[in-house]
């Protein structure tokens, strides 16, 4: 069997265990070992597979990861999201479906100190869902409100997607924070639209009463420290004064501090959250660890350089590349987990993007917007499992349905990204340049 | 009662691996795994937070922040993932669950378990040789230049409590697959 159908029947075998209820990290890891056993021996798989654990479990530039992750869970058990939401909700009041696009427009603002999309919709769906349900909402459409509005903490800075990116590609972290906030409050805009478009459907979301000006201009006092630990934190980034794990650890430390202070936060609660983000982190560091051993197996297998070389000799222009590139990182994105994609597809694909003229940068902010894509993408979309674990009345097909029309919003972005690249580009100009 | 009170009852960190009885064996040691990684945790954020006020106020950042970050970047995952494992935390994708019994669903998760144990079996395995290596050439710390062996020694213990909530994990699928009549089938 030739290397390349070996790679093929690999990541079919590998999404046979995902539809079969293995675990993420076990089928990657598994087939990751068996794919090199198979291609080279035993004796190499055992030596690829002796470092994996070790390297990336004391990986300084993962530590983002669970103080970032420590971060958003503290912000979430100070119920700092829960003054967001309801800030956002007095602000949208009197619109239909105002409650669903304070949700987007929480999610968004909560994924600025945040990073992790898994936490913003988690957190989100534990405020903003009962709220809906209590308000008459279709329960696919609080859903996919929520689902949509969490992805936006994978590309509003501090992103992990965009921290992995950033040690894999070697390019700046500052620079990648500015690149995506411009795009990620578009998307957020879009979001909010296709809210709208949704929300005027029967039955979707009834209609409710709307708060006075002076009832507005009250709710934009309530989440004053949120503002503090954004400028302190990704401040900090792009003034060049932390390192990303350094902002992380202030903004973690300073959203507790703030915590104690405004009494919102006492020590169950705190250990409640360094506890949450342990489980979180690691979880995610399992997968981190099955992808590497899985890289490994793809990259020497050279899948992705014989489906390149492919590309190349049928002599394709650079939009074909491109999409072609985007259309597999949607499909992958349907069935695999984000981390994943990014550990394996940048590095083989990073290269081609540069070599036809595009920014590495910009290609960082693309890859963040197609892994939140992903993220939301059925069947395997984390965030709509995220609020199916916490919501268990309801069901997957539900999200599923409700998610759907959200996908627009994304796959806009990509089109005005290739139309308008100084979206991701003027930021990171004007800060470093 | 007193947060210290339900902090010895386990309450609090009971809740997170589905182990109700403080004073179940397993229970208590996924406790103790979880503290130790809760408290990894707790110091990279603590040395990282004092080394950036140190160097903005004193211009002395503390010696050594980076690998004290790397160990216990370390020690939280490899302490962290047993609880993750043991609470069946571990993300997946439930798409089948309602096509399928509750019985195959149970079986599912029990091949999930043994394939997990002997892939950190596998992984425990291959990590000999990189381990004796670090002891016999005297790998050292980039900062500290502290030897690298005793880190593999704590990836090793790590490694024990995770094959330990494996076995947590077979342990609750096999009674559920056993519980599971045939008459409670989803299906």
């Amino acid at each position: 069997m030739s290397s390349f159908a070996l790679g093929l029947g690999g990541i079919g075998l590998m999404l046979v265990m995902l539809a079969f209820r293995q675990p993420v990290w076990i089928a990657l890891a598994v087939i990751g070992i068996a794919g090199n056993w198979t291609l080279n021996s035993l004796m190499t798989a055992k030596f690829t597979a002796g470092t994996t654990l070790f390297d990336v479990a004391s990986n300084y530039n993962l530590s983002v990861i669970p103080l970032f992750v420590l971060m958003g869970e503290i912000a979430s058990g100070s119920r700092m999201s829960a003054e967001l939401f309801n800030a956002a909700r007095v602000l949208l009041s009197g619109l239909r479906g105002g409650l669903s696009m304070a949700s987007i427009a929480s999610s968004g603002a909560f994924g600025a100190i945040c990073g992790s999309s898994v936490a913003t919709a988690a957190s989100m769906t534990r405020i903003a869902m009962p709220e809906m349900n209590k308000a008459g909402y279709e329960p696919s459409y609080s859903a996919a409100s929520v689902a949509a509005g969490g992805s936006l903490g994978i590309l509003i800075p501090p992103s992990i997607i965009l921290v992995i990116y950033g040690s894999i590609t070697e390019t700046s972290v500052a620079r990648l924070f500015a690149a995506s906030m411009i795009p990620g409050l578009v998307l957020l805009v879009l979001y909010i639209l296709v809210a709208i478009w949704l929300a005027h459907r029967a039955g979707a979301a009834p209609l409710e009463a709307g708060a006075s000006i002076g009832q507005r201009l009250s709710a934009l006092k309530d989440p004053w420290q949120f503002v503090l630990l954004f400028v302190l934190t990704i401040g900090g980034i792009y003034a060049g004064v932390f390192s990303p794990t350094e902002a992380a650890s202030v903004g973690a430390f300073g959203a507790i501090v703030l915590g104690f202070l405004k009494r919102t936060l006492d020590g169950a609660r705190l250990i409640a959250a360094i506890q949450a983000s342990v489980i979180v982190s690691c979880a995610l560091f399992m997968i981190i660890i099955g992808a590497t051993l899985f890289a490994n197996f793809i990259v020497q297998t050279r899948l992705p350089d014989t489906l390149l070389q492919l590309a190349q000799d049928a002599e394709l222009n650079v939009f074909v590349v491109m999409g072609l590139i985007i259309v597999i990182y949607i499909v992958l994105g349907c069935f695999l987990e984000g981390l994943g994609m990014v550990l394996i597809t940048v590095p083989v694909f990073l290269p081609v993007v540069v070599g036809y003229g595009f920014d590495p940068i910009w290609f960082g902010v693309l890859v963040a917007v197609l892994v939140e894509l992903g993220l939301i993408t059925p069947p395997v979309g984390m965030n709509l499992f995220i609020i199916r674990a916490q919501v268990r009345e309801l069901n997957i097909r539900q999200i599923y349905r409700g998610i759907l029309p959200f996908l627009l919003a994304p796959v806009a972005l990509i089109i005005l990204m290739f139309v308008f690249p100084q979206l991701a580009l003027w930021l990171p100009e004007l800060f470093y340049n | 009662m007193s947060l210290l009170a339900r902090l010895r009852a386990g309450q609090i960190f009971l809740k997170a691996y589905n182990v109700t009885d403080p004073d179940h064996q397993a229970g208590r040691t996924m406790r103790i795994l979880h503290w130790i990684a809760s408290l990894a945790l707790c110091v990279m954020m603590l040395v990282v937070v004092g080394d950036v006020i140190l160097r903005a106020v004193f211009n002395t950042p503390i010696q050594g922040a980076y690998d004290v970050v790397s160990i216990s970047l370390l020690v939280m995952t490899v302490f962290g993932i047993a609880p993750v494992v043991a609470g069946r935390r571990e993300i997946m994708i439930d798409l089948i669950d309602g096509f399928v019994s509750n019985t195959t669903i149970r079986v599912l998760a029990v091949i999930a378990a043994l394939t997990g144990g002997m892939a950190f079996l596998f992984l425990g395995w291959a990590m000999i040789t990189p381990a004796l290596d670090a002891w016999r050439w005297g790998e050292r710390s980039l900062e500290l230049g502290m030897p690298k062996w005793p880190l593999w020694v704590v990836a090793f213990l790590g490694l024990v409590g995770i094959l330990w909530a494996y076995l947590i994990q077979l342990r609750s699928n096999l009674r559920g697959a056993q519980d599971s009549a045939p008459g409670e089938d989803k299906s």
